[in-house]
């Protein structure tokens, strides 16, 4: 056996589970999905092909244009939350003083707990009754001695407290990506920019964030495709209320594809999504592409 | 050794792939929905031990019933009984996941005694899927330590409703977070002043009935009054109910079921109950709901399911088990020499024949409609227009479902 065919098969080796686990796990459900969405998919009997009309019938439906909505506020909103603080806590973190490995392990620390753990436990932070939060935020005048404050009685105040746990729980992550990004950046650049007289803002605006373009990028895209698929958190914390305003679009797709056993309509649904977060990291690709 | 090993693996890997099942003829697999149903299980097996047979049925309590078992069915799971809510029969038969029993129901001595509105649920264009099994019927439990007699009227609902308010107290909670507690405890009230939810064949939306926004109004001049909780509107079933055990809470709609419930609370609760009321007292109405039991098209033991269908109907279980828990029979033949039946379960079987159970197969996908409705009415929307966007919703879910 030469020495170039071993390589190939050893490469075919090393590539095959992972191919595997990829084909059962995304390519296979994917054109199961697109498949699905072209029929009427009863619980028992052979499907029928109905062409667009799964489709036809999500774009007529309001339920799917308002939880698309909802979705979309909460990524638009969450993004920028998660971002400013994962850039905040990297920028500090990157500082090579005492210290600095501890609060690094410290805000990395919600980011290994599950999405369910984190929402119960801030779900207890925000109880009117005895949450930590709502004490300090009565102690500031909100709410008042006749009137208990509840931060899920309104959609908008809800949202805000969902997006407040997610930026605890993932800001860690994307601070670690930053790190990295910032490490990868050579000393020299920014000894040049403070030679040349630049501030610590000037060097961070001109010199660090062009050059941590790919790292921005990835943790956008992340928080964008995240946000997209929103389910949990609003599960377990809001369950979509008040008035089922805090609904999001994956919600929508479970309940119909798996409690209202309309499979066909939400495997489109599940389309849609798709080529949104497709749209949307395209354009963030092409945003943040190198110079 | 390795041979053995390949062998094990192989096994292992095989076993859920080729459906084999350790399920026999010997075994029953009972699905229920929630605790009446276990108890039914409980009662099987003791009796077929009693009678020297083999045959046991084993249970699983699902919590999050409807999507388990629309996996289960979809993957073509053996299941040989299920218990599930009477709202869920008429989605399950239309989707074929039912067995018709119609020979085997009809055939019943007492069928004429089964509880129509019940029944009716579990039927398909005249046929029979289901049989009617616990029934839970809704009506108000007072706290008589808080409100020693109940309001006859809206307006004495309302002007006591001022009373608890001037005096810091809370009278009454519907949780319009809850949709099937507000189907439940809720939508009677304007039934009861004459509104309705569907028309008879459930087909056409009703919601916006002037009856219903008449009710849901005079809910709103309640929670207005301040006798209310502010945030009923993120608050479920639980936190009522635990608020009228506690005895905060004056008032609240519930099931016959909590009869047996308010035994253990009697420190702080003596309970009465009473029936949901119209507008000026003169009428009564209730959700007929509970539990009814069908055999899965996914059967394996067709026998042994229909055996145990006859004993869920049977003395033993509708006196026995249910009538001495609170709960209440579904054969009126079983009511006369019952002796757990007390005043109070009496009120609630009589409204058993009187109230109403929507025949729904979407029955789900309406939920979110109707608590979105009356979400945005206490938020301070008008009733008639949301209620209207609402009909239109609950008619296009209606249409595509029928």
């Amino acid at each position: 056996m030469n020495f170039v065919r071993k390589e190939k098969i050893i490469f075919v080796l090393m590539v095959s589970p992972a191919l595997l686990l990829l084909s059962v796990f995304f390519i296979w459900p994917l054109f199961n999905s697109f498949w699905i969405s072209f029929h009427t998919w009863p619980m028992f009997g052979k499907p029928k092909w109905v062409g667009l009309d799964n489709y036809i019938y999500t774009l007529n439906d309001p339920r799917f244009w308002e939880t698309l909505k909802f979705t979309t506020i909460y990524t638009f909103t969450a993004t920028p939350m998660l971002f400013i603080v994962a850039l905040i806590t990297a920028l500090l973190c990157n500082v090579r003083t005492w210290g600095t490995t501890f609060f690094r392990a410290m805000y990395f620390l919600p980011v290994v707990l599950s999405f369910a753990t984190a929402s119960y436990i801030w779900l207890w932070l925000y109880s009117e009754l005895y949450g930590i939060i709502i004490y300090v935020l009565e102690l500031f005048g909100f709410g008042g001695p006749d009137k208990n404050l509840n931060v899920w009685t309104t959609p908008t105040s809800g949202l805000w407290a969902v997006n407040t746990m997610v930026t605890w729980k993932f800001s860690g992550i994307q601070m670690i990506i930053l790190i990295a990004g910032l490490q990868a950046i050579r000393d020299d650049y920014n000894e040049a920019s403070t030679l040349m007289g630049a501030s610590r803002w000037q060097t961070i605006w001109h010199v660090t964030l062009p050059l941590l373009r790919p790292s921005i990028a990835l943790c956008l895209i992340l928080c964008i495709a995240g946000g997209y698929q929103a389910y949990e958190q609003f599960l377990i914390m809001t369950q979509g209320g008040p008035q089922g305003a805090t609904r999001t679009i994956l919600m929508h797709t479970t309940d119909m594809g798996f409690t209202w056993f309309k499979l066909g309509p939400a495997a489109s649904v599940g389309i849609f999504v798709m080529v949104i977060i497709f749209v949307l990291t395209a354009i963030q690709l092409r945003l943040f592409k190198p110079h | 050794m390795k041979l053995l090993f390949k062998i094990i693996l192989a096994v292992f890997t095989l076993l859920p792939i080729t459906k084999i099942s350790f399920a026999n003829d010997d075994t029953l697999i009972v699905w229920n929905r929630g605790g009446w149903g276990e108890w039914v299980v409980e009662g099987f097996n003791k009796k077929m031990e009693a009678e020297g047979r083999a045959l046991r049925a084993t249970s699983t309590l699902n919590p999050e019933f409807v999507l388990k078992f629309n996996a289960a069915m979809s993957s073509g799971e053996r299941i040989d009984i299920v218990a599930m809510g009477t709202n869920d029969l008429p989605n399950y038969a239309a989707m074929g996941a039912l067995t018709d029993i119609t020979d085997f129901v009809t055939g019943f001595d007492y069928f004429d005694n089964l509880n129509p509105i019940h029944l009716k649920q579990g039927t398909l264009d005249g046929r029979y899927y289901a049989i009617p099994n616990a029934a839970d019927v809704s009506g108000f439990v007072y706290n008589k330590k808080l409100m020693p007699t109940p309001p006859k009227d809206w307006a004495e609902m309302l002007s006591m409703c001022k009373d608890f308010a001037a005096k810091d107290q809370i009278m009454i909670a519907w949780p319009t977070k809850n949709p099937g507690g507000m189907r439940f405890t809720g939508l009677p009230m304007a039934w009861a002043n004459g509104g309705s939810y569907t028309s008879d064949d459930g087909k056409t939306a009703q919601f916006n009935h002037p009856k219903n926004i008449e009710w849901i109004m005079h809910y709103k001049d309640l929670y207005d009054a301040g006798c209310v909780p502010e945030n009923v509107s993120v608050w479920d079933w639980g936190d009522k109910q635990d608020g009228f055990l506690a005895g905060d809470i004056a008032m609240i709609g519930t099931g016959n079921f909590l009869m047996n419930v308010v035994k253990d609370h009697t420190e702080k609760v003596d309970a009465g109950f009473t029936p949901f009321m119209s507008k000026d007292g003169s009428m009564t109405s209730s959700y007929v709901g509970g539990d009814g039991i069908s055999i899965p098209v996914t059967v394996g033991n067709m026998e042994g399911a229909k055996e145990y269908l006859q004993y869920a109907l049977s003395p033993e279980v509708q006196i026995e088990i249910y009538s001495k828990n609170g709960g209440l029979p579904v054969r009126s033949d079983l009511v006369d020499n019952n002796p757990y039946l007390t005043e109070d379960s009496k009120m609630f079987l009589v409204e058993s024949r009187r109230g109403y159970a929507p025949y729904l197969k979407p029955y789900h996908e309406i939920s979110e409609v109707i608590v979105t409705a009356f979400q945005r009415v206490l938020a301070g929307e008008d009733a008639q227009e949301v209620f209207d966007e609402a009909n239109v919703t609950f008619q296009a879910i209606l249409d595509a479902a029928n």
